[in-house]
């Protein structure tokens, strides 16, 4: 296209602008928090050390108690390493808005999948594979639905595998032409350890990518390729780096070595697995139907031959750019087949799919412009992503818009009433819970809780356990369910006597004896 | 027309600044323009002393930097204030930076060229 360098720049800074606000469409008109029960674990974290203006070492009640055991090293401590969480609440405070920040930031880190694409393959195969490989990751429905639901670490570790890939290819490159750039690896050290704090699933992938990619390169040069005092060098930086937090890096070794239960226990030993890509769990495994459908969460069915005509294009080159991406296809069909073994949750690796079936579906197109008469054949390479990426775009766009803008609407999140009775909460005695009747949802419930920085329940009210009950009917009037509204106003009677601590109809907050 | 590197990041920056202030006010400005200077700007100056193209410190600096800044955040925001912890890591390590900067400038003055910039290669192939 004879871009410069800083033309090419500004196209990508646009680019991203763009995906990110489609990513930010469901705080444009709603800015109050949104997803499921992870979410609201990930904001909560982010939120308190924010507000109360400290880092959290030991957690607070309300977290504590659903997630006081989630650290196996060593309970009630943070489950995950700080610096996401911590990160958010640097968001929160620069903003001013905390919980709008803390959303704004996270829409950030979770698309950011989209720049370590860009990075990889602008890198490995021009501006154009890697701008139109961006713009498609940027639309990838099984991202969006992962974010939205509330995923966050999971998604923004996925973006460092590309650029972990990248130093490796550099660094070995350079030492097998006999030019060692040893800064190369350190970066990867460091990365590697920053993606261990994001999320170890993301780590465990990365490290299956670099395991595949260096046999590939050890049949393929036949010789090493690194200088053993810079990968021990490496190893050491790494070491050093996850040691700044000892308690959530020793709970990632607990975790992977102290078993569990399975997600889907019908994978376990079904070695007929082996022949599909991927096989929708036979257990529930709290996504729907669709999340494992190839059509709906990456593209239109037909554009599957063009990422079996990249890994064509892959294979007949058999370079070393060719062997990094191959090496990604292969640890990624292992992660996604590791449950067979009864470890790991492969459901959760398949949102990693269209991180690499779009730069290879890309790839498929650079294949089919090798055909093109030579005189035609740099013209035909330099538009044949463009163009096949405009195409699917058309396809994929829509839906991503859709779901966006539509994400989280009217009852789904907490509404401007009750997060207004979620921060007067607040100033509650710490130590107390709240039951709350009117309850349409655990994930609703929840974030009541984590707004409120108090344990709320929603079931179970006769085994008691709580100070005060908060009657909630004002998504029962919104859904406009006479049944679930005449079975308020009958647990209301309960209350025909008590003077509420908290009165902004349709919600009330009575004690509770 | 040919863009220095200072304005082709000033553009960028002034964009994302913009977008941020269009759809969330002055909420959206201040993040975008603190999270670069506390995030970004810092790591990217350190790496200044490597030899690294831009687009690699670039995004090397936004990777890493939204993963290590918040370490010692997170360390010293348990024994004082967090928004204080912030604001002296951000000294910090803005300070560290371009003293980074500058010891690679002169390095680079003194004819130690970095090597043609990696992500030329695939240009030229």
């Amino acid at each position: 296209m004879g871009l410069s360098k800083q033309q090419e720049v500004l196209l990508v800074a646009a680019l991203y602008l763009v995906i990110l606000w489609f990513w930010t469409l469901p705080l444009q008109s709603n800015p109050l928090p949104y997803g499921e029960v992870d979410a609201a674990s990930h904001y909560a974290v982010a939120e308190y050390t924010a507000s109360a203006d400290r880092s959290i070492t030991t957690l607070p009640p309300y977290i504590d108690v659903r997630y006081g055991d989630d650290n196996r090293f060593k309970e009630h401590t943070l489950w995950y390493p700080p610096p996401f969480h911590t990160a958010l609440a640097m968001a929160g405070v620069f903003g001013g808005n905390i919980d709008l920040s803390i959303f704004l930031l996270n829409a950030v880190l979770c698309s950011l999948i989209v720049l370590g694409v860009y990075f990889l393959m602008r890198s490995l195969y021009g501006f154009e594979a890697g701008f139109m490989s961006a713009a498609l990751v940027g639309f990838s429905m099984r991202d969006i639905l992962v974010f939205m639901w509330g995923q966050w670490p999971e998604r923004f570790g996925f973006a460092f595998l590309p650029l972990i890939l990248y130093c490796f290819y550099q660094y070995t490159s350079s030492y097998l032409d006999g030019n060692r750039k040893p800064i190369y690896v350190y970066l990867l050290g460091l990365l590697l350890a920053a993606n261990l704090f994001i999320h170890p699933m993301d780590f465990f992938h990365a490290v299956a990518a670099l395991i595949v990619v260096s046999v590939f390169f050890l049949i393929k040069e036949r010789k090493l390729f690194f200088h053993l005092a810079d990968v021990c060098i490496t190893i050491l930086i790494f070491l050093l780096v996850i040691a700044l937090f000892p308690f959530q890096t020793m709970n990632v070794l607990a975790q992977a070595t102290g078993g569990g239960e399975v997600n889907d226990p019908s994978a376990v030993g079904d070695w007929s697995r082996l022949f599909a890509w991927y096989r929708t769990p036979g257990t529930d495994v709290g996504a729907p139907a669709a999340y494992f459908s190839y059509s709906q969460m990456v593209a239109p069915l037909w554009t599957a031959l063009f990422v079996l005509l990249g890994i064509a294009y892959l294979l007949l080159k058999r370079d070393r750019k060719a062997l990094v991406l191959l090496g990604w296809l292969v640890s990624l069909y292992l992660m996604l087949h590791i449950d067979i073994l009864g470890m790991g949750r492969g459901h959760r690796s398949l949102s990693a799919t269209a991180h690499l079936f779009f730069p290879l579906m890309v790839l498929g197109t650079l294949f089919l412009a090798s055909f093109v008469p030579e005189n035609q054949k740099s013209l035909a390479k330099k538009w044949a992503p463009l163009i096949f990426g405009i195409i699917v775009l058309f396809f994929i766009v829509p839906p991503a818009f859709s779901t966006l803008s539509h994400a989280y609407e009217g009852v789904n999140r907490v509404t401007p009433a009750q997060s207004e009775m979620s921060l007067w909460m607040r100033s509650l005695p710490a130590e107390n819970s709240l039951f709350h009747l009117g309850s349409i949802s655990l994930a609703k419930t929840r974030w009541i809780s984590m707004v409120g920085h108090h344990y709320v329940l929603n079931n179970g009210f006769e085994n008691g356990g709580f100070e005060y009950v908060i009657l909630d009917a004002s998504d029962a009037s919104q859904l406009g369910n006479p049944q679930f509204l005449q079975s308020l106003q009958q647990q209301a009677q309960a209350f025909a006597n008590v003077t509420p601590a908290y009165e902004r109809p349709p919600i009330w907050v009575y004690p509770w004896n | 027309m040919e863009l220095s590197t200072k304005l082709t990041a000033g553009i960028i920056t002034t964009a994302f600044a913009l977008f941020g202030l269009w759809l969330f006010g002055f909420t959206g400005l201040k993040l975008v323009l603190l999270s670069s200077i506390v995030f970004v700007l810092p790591v990217y100056l350190i790496l200044a002393r490597f030899e690294l193209s831009t687009s690699e410190k670039v995004f090397f600096s936004l990777f890493l930097g939204l993963v290590l800044v918040p370490v010692p955040v997170y360390w010293l925001g348990t024994l004082i204030s967090f928004r204080l912890s912030i604001a002296i890591l951000a000294l910090l390590l803005l300070t560290l930076g371009f003293f980074m900067r500058k010891k690679g400038n002169q390095h680079h003055d003194q004819g130690n060229e970095p090597d043609v910039p990696s992500d030329v290669e695939a240009k030229q192939s």
